[in-house]
């Protein structure tokens, strides 16, 4: 799997559960919808920070880098 | 002096044009425009024959548009109705069928859902503030606002004693309660909190909460009657503290109020010390208690701000604060933080079961009688009833006090300390929940034979669990009852687990034991 459908995989499977994983694409606001708390937020970066193999100071953890999928691959890709 | 809530914008766009009213994501209303834009919404909304005594809806996400409606619909006389822009639409039905909602002002991402509430009841009639046309209602743009005039309000009757807005909040019954306020009791909060903190027109106000919670009277009401700037903040910023800390920077934000939760959020995961945050003079906060020890470092980290305990169910807005010491005058006091005094003009007691006031330093219920108090539920006269006491002070008068339902009892200095409900509501992230609603919402599908939800502590905030027994031969998965609830219920109070029984634990009486299975619920893992 490349990055984006790793993301995916783990957003759609962990964190939209609950009938609301109707399929997320690459592009989509993951935080305008109101489905992800706040508790969601540290699970996906600590999956970022995992499957990557990266370190995410707490700055970086900002909607500039994790309201999409592409965010998140961009911001990636500038950390490795 | 204004006495109408709306007078405050008009009052303050003659002294203050170009200043900022309210900002929101770099984009900014100046009371001019604030009030330009509010009078030519109220035009239209009398146009539709909207005015005194009657309600309309705001259904809007955290925007520009949300201090347009609030003032345009005082303005045309009549109350507004902030509906959880996150409402499934069942409880959006219940709401505008609960109150007669005739109008709603909202955007174009609700267009769908409000497709549906249309089809479902034939009470609401029009929309401000779509484009598109095609719900089976009259429906204006912001375009359309734009043409009727906007140098003054329009010649709407209303007096202090009409309704200024309505809050729903969750109920017992399961279906949800409207508390009705005022403009007195509306101008009367906005009188005494801008007095209390000191509130002025250099100032810079956050609006964390969203609309239908009580803390936004705050941001939209006592910010205008000061002419100071309120800047709204996006909704997703509480989730990204490094994001909050660098708006509350770039802002220069100088009172802050919200729930204990963002703030936690904010000391956690801010970066404070990557910002310069020293412009905060007060920070405010309420809706529930706050980890001693996340306060203390908020206030360490902030030795220029003092920090204030709001406490007052939104039936009263507020009606006790308590200023915290510095952190080195701490003592052991702090570990139930004090709730504080009964505020000016205001008078608390403290009763016990049988409505006589306790003596000093007992346990009772907190009883409050304030000109910031509701005029009471809408259309709930039962429950009005048992909402207010009423204490005879000669013959044929009557003092009317707020029954808070919360326990309290006085320190040696007079300070009321909380001590818990007499009743089952709890507050999530601030938010009050009858956790009865959430029984009632169970047992309404079809698998469910009985149903109790419960509260389950974590560090980091309270959530809900749930626990059910089936009827007989019939299943249901987890997720699945949990997708039935958030169509059915506000989502801070949708379970995040349920576990299925095969029976409940009781209590001598036979009812469900709630503490039992709380306490399973909060066994350490």
């Amino acid at each position: 799997m490349n990055p984006h459908e790793q993301l995916r995989t783990f957003i759609e499977a962990k964190l939209l559960s609950g009938g609301q994983a109707a399929g997320v694409a690459y592009g989509d606001d993951l935080l305008l919808s109101g489905l992800i708390n706040s508790l969601d937020v540290m699970r996906l970066v600590t999956f970022t920070a995992e499957t990557f193999q990266i370190d995410i100071p707490a700055e970086d953890v900002v909607i500039e880098n994790f309201q999409t999928i592409d965010a998140i691959v961009d911001y990636v890709a500038s950390r490795q | 002096m204004p006495y109408l809530l709306h007078h405050s914008v008009t009052q303050s766009a003659v002294r203050y044009p170009d200043h900022d009213a309210m900002r929101f994501q770099g984009g900014a209303l100046t009371y001019a425009s604030l009030e330009e834009r509010s009078n030519q919404l109220a035009h239209l909304l009398r146009d539709q024959g909207i005015g005194r005594r009657d309600r309309v809806g705001i259904f809007l996400d955290k925007s520009l548009e949300t201090p347009l409606a609030v003032y345009g619909i005082m303005k045309a006389g009549a109350a507004y109705v902030p509906l959880d822009p996150r409402s499934p639409v069942s409880r959006l039905v219940d709401i505008i069928q609960d109150c007669g909602i005739r109008g709603i002002i909202s955007q174009d991402n609700k267009a769908t859902i409000l497709r549906e509430v249309a089809s479902q009841q034939n009470i609401l009639q029009f929309v401000v503030g779509l484009s598109t046309t095609d719900l089976g209602l009259r429906a204006y743009s912001w375009a359309d606002v734009a043409a009727f005039p906007g140098h003054r309000a329009p010649d709407a009757p209303v007096i202090d004693n009409d309704l200024a807005y309505i809050m729903y909040t969750s109920g017992s019954t399961g279906k949800p309660k409207g508390i009705m306020h005022t403009h007195y009791s509306g101008m009367s909060y906005a009188q005494l909190s801008a007095d209390t903190y000191d509130v002025r027109h250099e100032d810079r106000l956050s609006n964390h909460s969203p609309l239908h919670f009580d803390m936004s009277t705050f941001d939209y009401l006592t910010g205008p009657l000061r002419g100071a700037t309120t800047v709204i903040i996006p909704e997703a910023y509480t989730l990204f503290p490094a994001n909050l800390a660098q708006l509350i920077e770039a802002e220069r934000l100088t009172i802050w109020y919200s729930v204990p939760f963002a703030l936690i959020q904010l000391v956690e995961r801010g970066v404070m010390e990557k910002h310069d945050l020293s412009t905060l003079r007060w920070i405010l906060y309420g809706g529930e208690p706050f980890p001693l020890n996340h306060l203390r470092t908020l206030m360490e980290r902030l030795p220029g701000a003092r920090v204030s305990n709001v406490y007052g169910p939104a039936e009263v807005n507020q009606c006790t604060y308590y200023h915290l010491p510095p952190v080195a005058e701490w003592d052991e006091s702090m570990d139930n933080i004090p709730l504080g005094c009964i505020w000016d003009n205001s008078e608390g007691l403290i009763l016990d079961e049988q409505d006589q006031e306790c003596k000093a330093g007992d346990v009772g219920e907190l009883v409050v009688r304030t000109p910031t108090m509701m005029r009471g539920y809408w259309n709930r006269p039962e429950m009005n009833n048992r909402a207010f006491y009423r204490r005879e002070v000669f013959p044929d008068y009557h003092e009317v006090y707020y029954r808070t339902g919360d326990l309290v009892r006085q320190d040696s200095q007079g300070r009321l300390i909380f001590l818990g409900r007499k009743d089952h509501q709890v507050k999530i992230r601030g938010f009050r929940v009858e956790l009865a609603e959430i029984d009632a919402a169970l047992t309404r599908h079809d698998a469910v034979e009985e149903g109790a939800a419960y509260v389950i502590r974590r560090e980091e905030g309270d959530i809900i669990g749930a626990a059910i027994t089936l009827k007989s031969g019939m299943t249901v998965a987890e997720q699945a009852l949990i997708a039935f609830l958030k169509g059915r219920l506000a989502h801070y109070a949708v379970p995040s687990t349920i576990r299925i029984l095969d029976e409940f634990p009781r209590t001598g009486t036979g009812k469900i034991d709630r503490k039992v299975l709380q306490q399973e619920a909060n066994l350490p893992v």
